[in-house]
Order: structure tokens, then C-alpha cells, then sequence
């Protein structure tokens, strides 16, 4: 009896566990997935109350570029410090900016909407450091350290001159949700059609000629 | 011009208009179609400049579908064949002096990309045409050489050329330079108020070889200083070894 007893508690056991791992199977293909990080809302927030198992779902932690640290402390013009900002990555399809940037006690309604600059071999914009598409972290912050150039720069594809970050360091923070003062890039009030481009190369191979060799 | 054909006409013309009213609206006609010019007196002397804008750096284009300057000269081997062509006008002409200005910052990054002597490779260039070389650093720099670089008053700016980067609304003398996809160093329609308007000849030649010039800039140029810039309508392209030439579809405009 007590055998019987024994082998049929095992079977139930070995029973409930397989049928757990066939459930567990479907609900969660990809069980590899780490948790969501806290505090971040759900993509749509009605999906959460009609299907709670989604909360057990979770993407793939986003890859987060590498910390950079320019070599060489900067040398900002008189008057200008070098201080402590925040920044959040929003992509322009339209125009060539980099994000907005606030001082780290500032509201975001402070937030000035900047073009990077960067450095080759020194401090670049990150997503070249991801998979080389602008896209790459796109909504993500970034605590900055450098400062605000005192002259602007100007875009051509939309015909605007824009402010300037210059950063010294650049220390990812992580994925998060647009500032609501400011859900994605300014308006642009011109944009220019991309055959407004400068001058077109049609042969990638021309050569310079003898008098410039 | 309205004719009387007897001298009662005129009288009737008189008794119905006050006597006033004629020298006045004579006034408001030549303030409408702007004061008469007479006919300009060629100066003994006049300044013909070339202006040369910079490339970009591969580091910003490399991996672009329309990538630009591959190579470094463009901007150089037009503004040389355009200053051979003029050398030649100005032969027998001791008044003239042709001078060339060339963007150097964007030479200078791009030499220290491509690890290449640029700058001795220009000035070798200006050598060789027997053309003074001005290199210029900013904007600023080239407003004060238009307005002030000669005595204006004395020997006018007679002909200009660019060749560069350029947009409907600015010539850019660096273009992914020193920031992706913008520029640093660049003039601005708005900015033409900065040149004075008496360093030009009133029949001097100006020209932008730059991309989509003929579409704005060019009327902000006409409007400024009452000479006109020739333009192109659409993009320039400088693969030859000469002078740029349009592309497909574009057209000049001044």
C-alpha cells in the first residue's frame, strides 16, 4: 500500500513538473529574457489589465553603449564650466540634432535640444558605438559631464542653427520614456528635401589630378 | 511718356491738374522703379575673388548612401580652373587683381585624417597660377575681406565665385567638418546684410558652383546688392577635373 502510495505520489510529482515545464514552455518562450526593469510603463498601458501573463514576459535587456571618457580633461572658453548635465537621445529623422540636454537639477522643461559634438578617436555619439544606426538608442539617457558651446552650428536639411554640447564624458543611464515636455524632437519650421544636400560625388573613384598629386 | 499735340492740350492738361502734382508724381515714379543709373564708369581697378569652401571628414560621411568628398579636392580643382579662366580675361588688364580665398580649417582636419600635407598642396596650387592665397579661419574673417580687404572705394569686388557646399539658404564653407551632417563655418542669406553693399561693381559677376544656390540665395543676393548671382536650380556635381557642371534636371538661375 504504502509502495503504491509512494509510486503514485512520484508519478503525480513527475506528472505535475513535465506538465508545468509544457506550460511554462508556452507561456514563456524565451525564458533567457531578465525581468523588466522597474519603473519603466508598458508600451501600451491597457495591454497590462487584459493580459496579465505579459508581465511575466520580458524583452531582451537593451544593449547599453560603453561608458566614454574623453583623454584629455576639457578646456572650455572663459566663462564656461564644465558641469554635470543629463541627456536623452531622441532621434530626428528630419534634422541632424542629438537630443535634449538639462543640468542635473533642472526640470526637463529646461531641456535645450543640442547637436553633439564629437571627436574622432575621443568621445562620439554613441549610437556609433552600438550597432552604427542612429536609431540604436534612440530614447535613451545619458549622464553627461562637459558643456554648452557658445556658438550654434547650422543644419541644413532644416535650415536652423541649433546649440551645441560638447561632452568630456558620457556614462548611460538606461532606457527610458520621452520627457513629456519634450515627447521627441522640436518642430522644425523648414524641412528641406533631401536633393537639398551639398554637392554630390557621382564617381566614388575619381581621382585627384596630376597637379594636385 | 505721354505727348500733347497742340499747345491747347497742354493748356487743358494744366487747367485740369494742379501745377504740383507733376514734379510729385515724377518723384513717386523714379522712387517706384528705382533712381536711374547712369551708365557705370569701369573702375582702373577691381578685385576678382575665388572663394573655396572645404571638404567633409570621412569619419562623418564614411558609410553614407550619399556620401560626400570622397575626395579632398573638389573644391580646389574647380576654383583652380576657374582662376586659370580668369587669369586669362585679365590679361592686359594691369587694373585687376584676382585673389583666392580658401576655407582652411576643413584642409587641415582633413589632412590630419587622411594624413596628408593639404595646405602645402593649396598653396603649391596658388604657386603656380601666380594668384595671391588668403586662407580664412571663420565667417567673420571673409565678411571684413569683402567689405575691407581692398580699399572698396578704390578697387571694387568685380567678379565672385564660390565653390563649396551649399543649400538654398547658405553656402557652407565646411559641411561634416566639424559636426555631422551641419555646419560650422557658413554664411547665411540672412547674414548678407553684413557685407557692405558698395564693395561690389554694379556689373560685377558673381556666381555660387554650390548645389541649390539659383533657388533662394541667389534672389537674397539680388535683393541685397543689386547684382545678380548666378545659381544653380538643383544640384551641382564635381566629379570632373574642371569646373562643376549640373546635374540631371538642374538648371542656372540668377
Amino acid at each position: 500500500m504504502i509502495r503504491v502510495c509512494r509510486s503514485l505520489s512520484l508519478g503525480g510529482l513527475v506528472f505535475s513538473f513535465l506538465s508545468l515545464c509544457q506550460v511554462r514552455g508556452e507561456e514563456l518562450p524565451s525564458q533567457a529574457a531578465p525581468p523588466l526593469a522597474p519603473g519603466l510603463p508598458p508600451a501600451n498601458p491597457n495591454d497590462g489589465a487584459t493580459a496579465p501573463a505579459a508581465e511575466a514576459v520580458s524583452p531582451a535587456q537593451p544593449v547599453l553603449p560603453p561608458l566614454q571618457q574623453a583623454p584629455e580633461p576639457l578646456a572650455p572658453p572663459p566663462g564656461v564650466q564644465v558641469e554635470e548635465f543629463v541627456g536623452h537621445r531622441s532621434y530626428d529623422k528630419d534634422g541632424s540634432g542629438w537630443g535634449w540636454v538639462k543640468r542635473s537639477n533642472d526640470p526637463w522643461s529646461a531641456a535645450r535640444w543640442v547637436v553633439l559634438e564629437e571627436t574622432p578617436g575621443g568621445v562620439v555619439a554613441p549610437w556609433r558605438l552600438l550597432n552604427k544606426k542612429r536609431t540604436a538608442d534612440n530614447d535613451f539617457e545619458y549622464r553627461l559631464r562637459g558643456y554648452f558651446a557658445p556658438f550654434s552650428v547650422y543644419d541644413p536639411h532644416t535650415d536652423e542653427f541649433l546649440a551645441v554640447f560638447v561632452p568630456e564624458r558620457m556614462e548611460p543611464i538606461g532606457p527610458a520614456a520621452a520627457p513629456p515636455e519634450h515627447p521627441g524632437p522640436p518642430f522644425h519650421r523648414v524641412r528641406l528635401p533631401d536633393s537639398t544636400s551639398p554637392v554630390s560625388v557621382t564617381d566614388p573613384n575619381i581621382q585627384a589630378p596630376d597637379a594636385l598629386r | 511718356m505721354v505727348e500733347f499735340s497742340s499747345a491747347d492740350a497742354s493748356r487743358s492738361f494744366r487747367s485740369r491738374w494742379p501745377r504740383w502734382l507733376g514734379p510729385t508724381l515724377l518723384s513717386a515714379l523714379l522712387l517706384v522703379s528705382g533712381v536711374p543709373r547712369l551708365p557705370a564708369q569701369e573702375p582702373a581697378q577691381q578685385e576678382w575673388i575665388v572663394i573655396s569652401g572645404g571638404p567633409a571628414l570621412r569619419f562623418f560621411e564614411h558609410g553614407k548612401a550619399d556620401s560626400h568628398d570622397k575626395y579632398w579636392g573638389n573644391f580646389i580643382r574647380a576654383a583652380v580652373a576657374r582662376l586659370g579662366q580668369l587669369k586669362l580675361q585679365a590679361e592686359g588688364k594691369p587694373g585687376i587683381v584676382i585673389t583666392w580665398l580658401v576655407y582652411r580649417p576643413a584642409y587641415a582636419s582633413r589632412s590630419r585624417e587622411e594624413k596628408l600635407d593639404i595646405l602645402p598642396e593649396i598653396v603649391e596650387q596658388a604657386n603656380a597660377l601666380k594668384v595671391p592665397l588668403l586662407w580664412f579661419d571663420t565667417t567673420d574673417q571673409l565678411i571684413n575681406y569683402l567689405n575691407a580687404g581692398q580699399d572698396r572705394k578704390i578697387m571694387p569686388i568685380g567678379a565672385l565665385d564660390y565653390f563649396g557646399h551649399s543649400n538654398r539658404a547658405c553656402l557652407m564653407f565646411d559641411y561634416s567638418t566639424y559636426f555631422d551632417n551641419m555646419s560650422k563655418g557658413c554664411l547665411h542669406e540672412k547674414d548678407l546684410r553684413l557685407i557692405e553693399r558698395k564693395a561690389f561693381l554694379r556689373r560685377a559677376m558673381v556666381k555660387s558652383w554650390g548645389c541649390h544656390s539659383g533657388e533662394d540665395f541667389s534672389l537674397w543676393w539680388k535683393r541685397r546688392f543689386g547684382v545678380p548671382m548666378v545659381g544653380a536650380v538643383g544640384r551641382t556635381d564635381y566629379a570632373t577635373a574642371s569646373l562643376p557642371y549640373l546635374s540631371k534636371g538642374a538648371k542656372w538661375n540668377q
